[in-house]
């Protein structure tokens, strides 16, 4: 047997060297196919989906399915996040279908093959909401002194995203636990996340709450200051200003830390202040300034105080009742959006927050740097828009550049705020997979 | 109980009486004088200072400056006498003597490695009545000790700790006790004595734990004993045994000690002067030690500079009997300074000093009365200065409130340079410095007179000893204090210098008393009384008075019997010890509760005008404080067997009232007046708005500050809540049990080889139930109020209650010393062969205290067939709770539980928050750790007369191995765990010059 694996590691080593496209001497790529398979509804058109492949190390390409819904990548080696997300209409419903796939990349993969073929699983998810996250800004900036990174000013947009009113009681946002996305992880049992078959997704130790309806104007957004509804540039210059914050989350009963919750502008009024549902301990409603999951939904009919205080609708990370992992139960139907924020860093150790129906994948952010998470525009269906004809704005350069050297923005070219300032309406993409419906912003856009 | 025990001490001193009368008629006394003349060994020159002590009527001499002594008034024709000097081998001396003048000269062999004797291991003192064990200079260079903290884990199955750095803390001497989490206050109760000057943290405020060592230095220190047994009534204000610390008096020759450790580097001089004839000796001890928590920021440091000064000498009085005089000064400055380090931001810093200066003089007089033998005289005073100062950077957007009030009230925030007396301080925005000082000086004292009469009536003999000492402890330090007020944030102002202190005066009465049974056998014993009369002046506490009786008893077979058996001997022991309380008991501070009655929006500028109500709390005296004590028993035995030397003792102390705190909640309500209201009631331009809160009813008014509109008063909700202050009171008694074994095996000869097996068994088990209040995990009720309900547990408001223990801990070591080549060398596997431990939530009777839950989300079990080992969660209800409205109704937890869960669903929901329940399925499930070991090997090597060089390494074969816990069924690394020492190595030098 050991004869065996000796002369098997021989020729291994021999076609390492032959199985590969070579292209140059230091740069050598492999053949990558990967296959989308055929989700279950109805007959879902596979050919021209856009498949992207990014490597940890910062290679990005992006390859279209053909007829066979299979995409072919030349990649070099390293450890890959295969997406891809389209949409399809069948008997009247909108449907979603994501695929993620992380796959390593290595030569000794092509000892006996010249092409590696993959497959890709289909998550199905039916069509986007009405509201949806455009922008979270929660990883800070640095502060002027140069004594560290200043994160009290932390806000998300919410757009909605159709040509209609949205009107939607009990608002509600809030982030799934734990709080880093690569920290220890109790919803997984044997390598699952547990909840992820569940209808519910658990909303973790705090939940804020509109006391009104949510109005949205077709294609207008508002801004929720999750913490600091103040103007924070006249001492930290990077930062923002969110004194004219839209909503703002505010309890001082529940959360009474003047540092992290201090009392909102004067011009917010206070019928825009939402309350909490404080699940948890602590003076202050922390949101992580790593890698949050931020997702918001709507109550319905229920109050929503009353409803996440039910003991009937608690549950606790990991089963542990003490307090730092207290959750509620919220039913996947109610959640409009959700965002599964990592970092680049610790990517290959974090784990998805949420059920591959909510959220399909995840975005990586760069914090203290006072970058933002924002939505990419669905190129396609804005520019379908009749009424966008000569007021969207092109050659978007407000994406970044990724720790390892990759790229991440919007692969559509559209500035969308300067396309909305120029009167454009924008849809963003919504596919329920974050890593293709958001790249990191250089400046957050209520910067000025 | 004290009758009781004083009874039968008067029985036993009785029968104690009649033995010694009968006795007394049995033996002609002679007269005779034992003189002679002390000399080194090697260089045969005289030996002054030489301690010579017998065992004839407490009667002992000092040589003087030629090396002569002279000891009269012997009165029984045998004796043994002891000679002990500063870096001589102490010896011990059978002299048989005659009517008239006896001469006996002696040489002492200089202490080295060339001698035979050495011994590298934590010895048991055998002449102690309980047990007992000394680490002499040998064993502590051996080991490498540079953090004193660190010096029972040369006891029988202690396990060595790796990296001594003294950056990482405190971590204070426990005896007999197992790890931080257990209950009874064991570092706090363990005393520790430093050349009979007790050190205590009695006027420490914060933590109840025991004397951080840190700041002795370890190279003056010439011995240590540890009595882990029954002290004598001599020592009081303990509760778990005591260290006793020797440093080096007496003429040695100068020395440079060099110490380093990858963390830890160290140099130390000292020398023992001899000033001259009747001028004493002076010893001066100066260490110099650098310590680092992390080598990757090497600049953040604990520094010591230990400087200590030791005068002794030796007079007659005008009847030629010797008085001994000691006199110490010692000190130390240093402490942890992170100052220097390039990795803090610009200006910050944490620095906290650990200065200390100690005095102490001791006389020791040979009176040698009739009604009288020794007069020891010893007074003692010793203050610290552990200031701590911090500078760090702040910043902000917006003003922050800064709370100083100290009444009852509505108080509205103000800008510093408008009212710098202002109750509320509006902070500034942009960025700033805040330096804080937290100042805490303690200051202990201590005058102990004590006499004995020592009579001997041929081989019985009786020692009578009655002393008094006055003792109290305070603190000179301002407590917590900021540079400047207009950037201090919330704080209030509560000075240590205005807490009284609290004086003990203690009188004890103790007999010794040996005598012979048969030819080969003797009884010895020990009885003792001590009385504690403890004075709070000024305080609710007044006067406590506490009775302290302990005996010892010891029964020796046979000693010296030459084949087999030849020494055997069984001691055991009875003894109540208390300790006093500190100052964080005593004086616990006051607390307030400030909610936010008011906050305006924040202005463009950043400004926010917060008010907020203020609720003191008057400080939480406990009238019903009760001072912690505990019985220790032990029994133990004693052999030489072909050899080899065995010692085995076993202990059973039980901890009554340990200290604790709880917390106190008093309901009150204030007004809540939010930007709601003022949006409602307020028509005044944001610009020309001025907010006034009345601070009685909390009522806001805006005034128009242009006067054209009338003062509007705003709206307001009222809340209830509580303030929660702590409270120190008693808890349950904890018990403790264990053996201690030593098994030195005889040397095997050819190889100059030397195996010690020693180990322990530890049994711990603490159950609390006296009654704690929680208002649970819950912030606001149902119906979105601050939450209503307070509960009252039956000892913790956790799942468990307490815990049992038990360990087993085995050590092997085997040294061998070749006397020709000066060498030591020493190999100890350590090993805990058994690890044992368990939550309990139960009663002292057994009832359980918790329920077996089916799911985790479940609020209602069962307590058939038990909670333990089920592998299922617990849920533990408080044993009543009380309402927001009517505090004092205690209604009963359970039943309304069970009936609100039918009939009141918002009670119910509400109540579900004080239902506690453990954190996973296996918190009540037994843990065994399955058995681990490490390695560790020192070497010693004189070279030459001159110098020695020691080597460590610890764990030296990087023990990679696993342990499996039966709680959880699973597996983890020995590998950078806190089972067994990291691997760390180090070496000293000390040169004689």
């Amino acid at each position: 047997m050991k004869k065996f694996l000796s002369m098997m590691a021989a020729v291994a080593m021999l076609f390492a060297f032959t199985a590969c496209t070579e292209e140059d001497d230091d740069y050598r790529t492999y053949s990558v196919a990967v296959q989308l398979l055929t989700p279950d509804v109805a007959d879902a058109p596979l050919e021209g989906v856009t498949v992207t492949a990014r490597g940890v190390s910062g290679v990005a390409l992006a390859a279209q399915t053909d007829e066979a819904g299979v995409a072919t990548f030349a990649l070099p080696e390293d450890i890959y996040n295969f997406s891809a997300s389209h949409k399809f209409n069948a008997d009247g419903v909108v449907y979603v279908v994501n695929y993620v796939l992380q796959k390593s990349i290595a030569s000794a993969d092509f000892v006996n093959a010249n092409t590696m073929s993959l497959e890709m699983e289909p998550v199905v998810s039916q069509g986007s909401k009405q509201v949806i996250l455009k922008e979270l800004y929660v990883g800070g900036c640095p502060k002027d002194d140069g004594s560290g990174f200043y994160q009290y000013d932390k806000y998300v947009v919410i757009y909605n995203n159709s040509d209609q009113v949205a009107t939607i009681p009990n608002f509600c946002i809030s982030h799934v636990g734990p709080y880093n996305a690569h920290g220890n992880n109790q919803n997984y049992v044997d390598g699952k996340l547990f909840y992820a078959e569940e209808d519910y997704t658990p909303a973790y130790s705090f939940v804020f709450y509109m006391t009104k309806d949510l109005v949205l104007e077709p294609y207008t957004s508002a801004t929720i200051a999750l913490c600091g509804a103040i103007d924070h540039t006249g001492t930290y210059s990077q930062s923002v200003d969110l004194s004219e914050a839209d909503y703002v989350c505010y309890d001082p009963e529940d959360f009474d830390n003047p540092n992290y919750h201090p009392a909102p502008s004067e011009k917010i009024d206070a019928e825009n202040y939402m309350p909490a549902s404080k699940l948890g301990l602590g003076n202050a409603a922390a949101w992580s300034v790593l890698c949050p999951g931020i997702f918001i939904f709507s109550t319905g009919d229920n109050e929503p105080l009353a409803y996440t205080q039910d003991k009937a609708n608690s549950y606790y990370m990991g089963n542990n009742e003490k307090p730092t992992n207290a959750c509620a139960k919220i039913p996947n139907q109610w959640i409009f959006d959700a965002v599964d924020i990592w970092t680049e860093e610790n990517e290959s150790e974090s784990l998805p927050r949420y059920s591959a129906s909510i959220e399909g994948g995840h975005v990586c952010m760069t914090n203290k740097l006072g970058y933002s998470i924002y939505r990419n525009v669905d190129k396609e269906a804005t520019e379908a828009l009749p009424e966008n004809e000569g007021k969207l704005v092109y050659n978007y350069g407000l994406g970044t550049t990724t720790i390892n050297g990759g790229i991440s923005t919007d692969l559509s070219g559209i500035d969308a705020e300067a396309s909305i300032a120029n009167g454009a309406h924008i849809i963003y993409m919504d596919t329920n997979n974050s890593m293709n419906d958001f790249h990191q912003r250089k400046v957050a856009s209520l910067k000025r | 109980m004290n009758r009781r025990v004083s009874a039968s001490i008067s029985k036993v001193l009785l029968v104690v009486g009649i033995m010694l009368i009968a006795c007394g008629e049995c033996f002609a006394q002679i007269h005779a004088t034992l003189a002679g003349r002390v000399t080194d060994s090697r260089t045969k020159e005289p030996l002054p200072g030489v301690m010579v002590t017998t065992d004839q009527k407490g009667l002992w001499a000092i040589s003087d400056e030629d090396g002569y002594y002279t000891i009269a008034n012997l009165d029984f024709p045998t004796a043994v006498v002891t000679f002990y000097l500063l870096g001589y081998q102490k010896q011990s001396v059978p002299v048989k003597l005659g009517e008239g003048k006896n001469t006996r000269n002696v040489a002492l062999h200089e202490m080295n490695l060339s001698l035979d004797e050495v011994v590298v291991t934590a010895q048991r003192r055998t002449e102690s009545l309980s047990s007992s064990y000394v680490i002499d200079r040998n064993t502590l260079d051996h080991a490498q000790i540079m953090n004193l903290n660190y010096v029972t884990t040369l006891l029988p199955g202690g396990k060595t700790v790796g990296d001594q750095n003294l950056a990482s803390g405190a971590k204070p001497v426990a005896l007999h006790a197992g790890g931080a989490s257990e209950l009874g206050n064991a570092s706090f109760g363990t005393a520790i004595d430093l050349d009979g000057q007790r050190l205590e943290t009695n006027a420490s405020l914060g933590e109840i734990r025991g004397v951080d060592l840190r700041n002795i230095g370890s190279s003056n220190i010439e011995s240590v004993e540890v009595v882990a047994g029954i002290p004598s009534v001599e020592y009081g204000d303990l509760s778990n045994g005591m260290v006793k610390i020797n440093t080096r008096k007496g003429r040695t020759p100068f020395v440079v000690e060099l110490m380093v450790e990858p963390k830890t580097k160290s140099i130390a001089l000292s020398k023992g002067f001899y000033l001259g004839r009747r001028a004493g000796t002076l010893n001066v001890n100066a260490e110099h030690t650098r310590s680092i928590s992390n080598l990757a920021s090497p600049h953040t440091a604990y520094m010591r500079n230990n400087v200590n000064l030791t005068y002794s000498n030796a007079f007659k009085d005008h009847m030629g009997h010797p008085l001994s005089l000691t006199a110490s000064l010692g000190g130390n400055i240093g402490g942890y300074n992170s100052e220097a380090d390039p990795d803090e931001f610009k200006d910050t810093y944490t620095k906290t000093r650990d200065y200390m200066l100690r005095g102490n003089v001791k006389l020791h007089w040979l009176l040698d009365k009739p009604w009288i033998s020794n007069l020891t005289l010893q007074a003692s005073v010793s203050y610290s200065d552990k200031m701590n100062e911090t500078n760090s950077n702040k910043s902000s957007a917006s003003t922050q409130p800064y709370i100083h009030a100290t009444e009852a009230g509505y108080h509205i925030g103000e800008l510093y340079v408008e009212n710098p007396d202002a109750d509320i301080i509006l902070g500034p925005t942009g960025y700033w410095y805040v330096r804080s000082f937290t100042d805490s000086k303690p200051l202990a004292y201590s005058v102990k007179a004590k006499a004995d009469w020592t009579r001997r009536w041929g081989k019985t003999m009786n020692t009578v000893l009655l002393g008094a000492e006055l003792a109290g402890s305070g603190n000179l330090g301002r407590g917590l204090y900021y540079e400047d007020m207009s950037v201090a944030p919330t704080w209030r102002e509560f000075r240590y210098d205005g807490l009284p202190f609290m004086n003990n005066v203690a009188l004890f009465l103790e007999d010794k008393f040996s005598m012979p049974v048969g030819r080969r056998s003797s009884l010895h014993l020990r009885a003792g009384l001590r009385s504690d009369i403890t004075m709070i002046k000024g305080s609710e506490y007044g006067t406590v008075a506490n009775v302290s009786p302990r005996i010892n008893a010891k029964y020796v077979f046979w000693e010296n019997r030459g084949k087999g058996v030849s020494d055997l001997s069984v001691f055991g022991g009875w003894g109540k010890s208390v300790k006093q309380p500190s100052f964080t008991v005593l004086y616990p501070a006051t607390t307030y509760s400030d909610k936010l009655a008011f906050a305006p929006g924040t202005t463009a500028d950043g400004r926010t005008f917060y008010a907020y109500y203020t609720q003191p709390t008057t400080p939480k005296y406990n009238p019903d404080l009760k001072w912690q004590y505990t019985i220790q028993n032990e029994l133990g035995v004693e052999a030489k067997l072909w050899g080899t030397r065995v010692s085995l003792s076993a202990f059973r102390n039980k901890t009554f009232n340990p200290y604790m705190s709880r917390s106190v909640y008093t309901p009150y309500t204030y007004k809540l007046t939010t930007q709601a209201d003022i949006e409602a009631g307020c028509t005044i331009p944001t610009e020309n708005r001025h907010y006034m809160i009345d601070r009685h009813t909390g009522i806001v008014t805006v005034q128009d500050r242009t006067g054209v509109i009338a003062d509007q008063v705003l709206g307001y909700k009222e809340r209830n809540t509580y303030v929660s202050q702590a409270e120190y009171t008693n808890g349950s008694p904890v018990e403790r049990r264990g053996l201690d074994l030593i098994v030195d095996f005889a040397q095997i000869r050819p190889i100059r080889t030397s195996i010690r097996l020693d180990g322990n068994y530890y049994w711990y088990k603490g159950l609390n139930e006296t009654l704690v209040a929680s208002m649970g995990q819950a912030s606001s009720s149902m119906d979105g109020t601050p939450y209503k309900y307070v509960g009252y547990y039956a000892g913790s408001s956790t799942a468990a209650n307490g815990s049992l223990s038990s360990q087993i801990n085995a050590n092997l070591t085997i040294s061998t010393h070749i006397p020709k080549i000066r060498m030591i060398f020493s190999l100890r596997i350590e090993s805990s062969l058994y690890t044992y431990g368990q939550n309990l939530s139960e009663y002292a009777d057994g009832r359980l205290r918790g329920y077996l839950l089916e799911a985790a989300g479940d609020h209602h079990g069962t307590q058939q067939g038990g909670i333990y080992n089920k592998d299922s969660y617990v849920a533990v209800y408080p044993e009543y709770y009380t309402a927001w409205g009517n505090p004092e109704e205690k209604i009963p937890f359970l039943d309304k539980f069970v009936w609100a869960r039918e009939n009141d669903r918002e009670l119910y929901q509400d109540l579900c928050k004080l239902v506690v329940k453990s954190n996973t399925t296996y918190f009540f499930n037994e843990n065994r750790i399955t058995a681990y070991y490490a390695a560790n090997f020192n070497v010693t090597k004189e070279l030459g007369k001159w110098a020695s060089v020691t080597l460590y390494a610890r764990n030296f074969f990087y023990q990679m191995g696993k342990v499996k816990s039966s709680q959880t069924g699973l597996e983890s690394s020995l590998f950078d765990s806190g089972y067994i020492p990291k691997f760390y190595y180090g070496m000293s030098v000390r040169i004689k010059l």
